[in-house]
């Protein structure tokens, strides 16, 4: 058992208890669309669910969930105590605080602008004040995350970081770099204007800073999938990672190509100028890179293991793999929602393309697909991979953790196809009911319905999940591995086991990357807000 | 001495920075250069201009080909928003009495429902805004010009507070209009087809648009039959950000005939 098993179980149950939470508020999301009658059904309670709805899943869950699992994976692939565990324990307390704060407000109906919180709408101070807390906590294990890397590079000169411990330090430099945005607009424009400070916005500032975090957080989220696809599942397939030279680069190039694209969220606003958005759509392009560089390693590292299972032929290789392990199985499907999402996001990152798409259903449906489904379905696999070693004890029942990935992928694909299809048709996002008796819309209504099942789905395989994570604790003590202590955690081994480059056992090289690359794409489109001084909006309080 | 090539992880680095120097080299090629000459060529802009504009350095010029004039310069800034705070309606009845009377009536209706309109159930902002564009002209108007130019801003804002706080005329014409359904459906519902959105999505009192969005019942229908029509060639101007244009452009005469005589009764709500 890691000796920060406590600290680790916390962070995850917190994540998990505000996934669950959020799941419920979703399906009753989908219902009031729906044709059917809901209860509470009103705008505000609407917007009260959907603000609750996106910062549990976006900032709770996630945030959490990745310090959690960093510091798991600090631990276990270090093969080191994490530095200043008392410190970690502040941090997950500050953030504990902050989380209440956001729950606070929001339920009570003093902030519902949306987990994005569209300036200038402006909720109660508390709420902002609450972010920040989990942000300020979130920089604690970044800083964590960093000093124990450090640590093992001076204890072992001269070997190459870990893989796994790799990867989690790149989230958290990444994540370093992701929160200047928001938390320049938080500090600097929102809470000001919360506190009544200030009474007017700039908006256009809002939105630039915003982007700055807008696509690198969900690489943020993306990340902790990226490390299962590398370094767990080509384990439990009985394989080998094909090229860990090849991870290395794809995870230093989320770090670089995550960050100047984010105005691409921006395509449609009228202040940033045009040569920006359209250098940042270019390099967006650019990120296709490292998800193809993943798609091909971890497929070949999968071939690896099919063929050392006896897997014969072109595709035979694929029925040798161990679909039973659940690991193995998320892995599948992560892929396959991967295709889907990976096709939405090149409508979406593209100028003309956009446009069509532009504040309908579709980008609601697309990031529902692709973080929803294809990392959220990696988290779960996560977690069943190391509660065991969280609890010492061994998984319960195998079949329902199957049961429960599975039940997950196909209500997703129900739940936003057809959501997608109805904002290729122009449905809006961000609307809390719609008049079926209209002839112009009366035929959503079946694919509204399909949505709503697929939503009812989501909901029993999350219930299924909590249960079957909650049964390790509650087991009988016949399952406890006290008396055979666990295997510690192996992560998968490279194939050809060579030297890395110094410059992928660090990040000071790609550092300096991202600090020209960021002052290119960001430095005027921020300096343009105090060069032209566009009129600002005038603060819209929702705090009741 | 033995000539070593470079350690291999120099090597790397080098080509690292190189390949992402060379791909943000290509995308600001492509962005700041190519992109802006060749679309600004189909705009009718010259390469200079062109190359300003993408990367933001002159943001207002205006395309000769697509041009909208830059208008109405009424901000609902904080200063504004506090000035018309201050708005004294007293000392508007007095202005009211002595200058707008002969023509808007001390109620605010109207003396000849052909010229002038009636300005009662007015927002204060939607009245403050029509009398600064009179006044700086971005809003023409023979009659009104002169009166605009003799008002300083306290003076629109006490005019705005007293007119903006007087109820709606009584009707005259008590009956509901029989209008088609398409047209009823452009108020409410506006037309896909077109790309037009619901007259009362931004006209109906409480309906959450555009700040200055003046309430259209009870209007005269000849004064909305003008307007419609001056905002579709073009004559009136003063719309941010060519909301009305845009929309008045796409309506055919028997709709604006049919849209003005809507708003004259009292079917439609406050
Ligand atoms: C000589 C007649 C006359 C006088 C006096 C006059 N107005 Fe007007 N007013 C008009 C006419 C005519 C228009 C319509 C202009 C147009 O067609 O563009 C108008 C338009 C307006 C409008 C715009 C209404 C809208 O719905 O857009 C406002 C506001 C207004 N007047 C306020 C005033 C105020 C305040 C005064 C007194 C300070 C005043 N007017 C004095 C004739 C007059
Ligand atoms: C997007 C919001 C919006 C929609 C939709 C809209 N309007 Fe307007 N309308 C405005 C605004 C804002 C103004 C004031 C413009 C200005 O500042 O001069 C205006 C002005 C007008 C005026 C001039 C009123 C006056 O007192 O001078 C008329 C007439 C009018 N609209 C008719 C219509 C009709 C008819 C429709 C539907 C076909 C419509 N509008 C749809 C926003 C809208
Ligand atoms: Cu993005």
């Amino acid at each position: 058992m890691p000796r920060l098993n406590r600290l680790i179980l916390a962070h995850l149950w917190t994540a998990f208890a505000a996934f669950g939470g959020a799941l419920i508020l979703g399906l009753w999301q989908m219902w009031v669309r729906s044709p059917f009658a809901a209860p509470l059904s009103s705008s505000e309670n609407y917007f009260i669910s959907v603000t609750a709805h996106g910062s549990a899943m976006g900032y709770v869950l996630t945030t959490f969930f990745i310090m959690g699992f960093g510091y798991f994976v600090a631990e276990t692939a270090l093969k080191r105590p994490v530095p200043f565990p008392r410190l970690a324990w502040a941090g997950f307390y500050a953030g504990i605080v902050g989380v209440a704060l956001v729950v606070g407000t929001v339920v009570s109906g003093r902030a519902t602008v949306l987990f994005t919180f569209y300036p200038p709408l402006t909720a109660s101070p508390w709420f902002y004040v609450g972010l920040v807390l989990v942000v300020v906590s979130s920089w604690v294990w970044c800083a964590l995350m960093l000093i124990g890397m450090g640590q093992w590079k001076r204890e072992n000169p001269g070997k190459s970081v870990p893989l796994a411990m790799f990867a989690t330090t790149a989230n958290a430099v990444l994540w370093l770099w992701t929160t200047v945005g928001v938390a320049a607009e938080i500090l600097f424009v929102m809470l000001p204007a919360a506190f009544g400070l200030t009474e007017a916005v700039d908006v256009g500032l809002t939105r630039t800073l915003f982007s700055w975090t807008l696509h690198a957080i969900v690489y943020f989220w993306l990340i902790p999938a990226y490390i299962a696809f590398y370094t767990m599942a080509p384990q439990k397939a009985g394989g080998r990672l094909y090229s860990d030279m090849m991870a290395r680069i794809s995870f230093v190039a989320f770090l670089i190509y995550g960050l100047p694209v984010g105005l691409h969220h921006l395509f449609m606003d009228p202040h940033p100028a045009t040569g920006f958005k359209a250098v940042q759509m270019v390099l967006t392009v650019l990120v296709a890179v490292p998800t193809l560089l993943t798609v091909f390693t971890v497929c070949a590292s999968m071939e690896i293991a099919g063929r050392l299972r006896g897997g014969k032929g072109l595709l035979g290789w694929v029925g040798a793999l161990p679909w039973k392990e659940p690991l193995v199985l998320a892995t599948g499907l992560s892929f396959f929602m991967l295709w889907f999402g990976g096709f939405g996001g090149l409508i979406n990152m593209s100028y003309g393309m956009n446009a069509m798409v532009h504040n309908t259903s579709w980008v609601t449906a697309h990031f529902h697909m692709i973080f929803g489904g294809s990392v959220v379905i990696m988290y779960f696999a996560i977690a069943y991979e190391i509660w065991p070693k969280l609890t010492g004890r061994a998984a319960p029942c195998v079949a329902h953790q199957r049961v429960q990935l599975w039940s997950w992928a196909i209500g997703m694909m129900i739940l936003s196809l057809p959501w997608h299809l109805l904002g290729m048709f122009g449905q809006w996002r961000r609307v809390a009911q719609f008049d079926y008796s209209d002839p112009t819309i009366s035929w959503w209504a079946p694919w509204m319905t399909a949505s709503l099942i697929g939503g009812a789905i989501l909901v029993a395989s999350g219930a299924l999940f909590i249960w079957n994570l909650a049964r390790f604790h509650i087991a009988d003590r016949a399952q406890r591995l006290d008396a055979a202590p666990m295997e510690p955690m192996q992560y998968a081994v490279a194939l050809h086991p060579g030297s890395t480059p110094a410059a992928l056992n660090g990040f000071r090289l790609w550092n300096i990357l991202v600090l020209v690359l960021m002052t290119a794409a960001y430095a005027l489109p921020i300096a343009h807000s105090f060069i032209v001084n566009p009129p600002h909006a005038l603060v819209h309080r929702v705090n009741g | 001495m033995d000539n070593k090539p470079n350690p291999p992880r120099d090597t790397f680095s080098g080509k690292v920075v190189g390949t992402i120097g060379a791909s943000a080299l290509l995308a600001g090629l492509l962005a700041f250069i190519v992109i802006p000459t060749v679309t600004g060529r189909e705009d009718g802009l010259d390469v200079f201009t062109a190359l300003c504009r993408a990367i933001g350095l002159t943001v207002e010029a205006p395309s000769p080909v697509n041009g909208h004039t830059a208008g109405s310069t009424v901000a609902l800034d904080p200063a504004t928003s506090a000035l018309l705070a201050g708005g004294d309606p007293e000392k508007g009845a007095v202005i009211a009495g002595d200058v707008c009377v002969s023509c808007h009536l001390t109620n605010g209706d109207t003396s000849d429902p052909n010229t002038i309109p009636t300005i009662t159930g007015q927002s204060a902002r939607a009245i403050y805004k029509q009398l600064r564009d009179l006044k700086t002209g971005a809003r023409e108007s023979e009659v009104m010009k002169p009166i605009a130019d003799g008002l300083d801003e306290k003076q629109m804002s006490d005019l705005a507070a007293y007119f903006g706080g007087l109820s709606p005329r009584n009707f005259d014409n008590p009956e509901v209009i029989a209008i088609s359904e398409r047209t009823r459906a452009l108020i409410e519902k506006g037309d896909a087809s077109r790309a037009l959105p619901a007259c009362a999505a931004c006209h109906e009192a409480r309906a959450g648009g555009p700040w200055e969005a003046p309430n259209l019942t009870g209007q005269y229908p000849s004064y909305i039959d003008a307007q419609l029509k001056a905002y579709a060639e073009g004559k009136r101007r003063n719309d941010l950000y060519a909301r009305m244009r845009i929309i008045a452009k796409k309506l055919t005469p028997q709709e604006m005939r049919e849209l003005s005589a809507y708003y004259n009764a009292p079917a439609y709500p406050f």
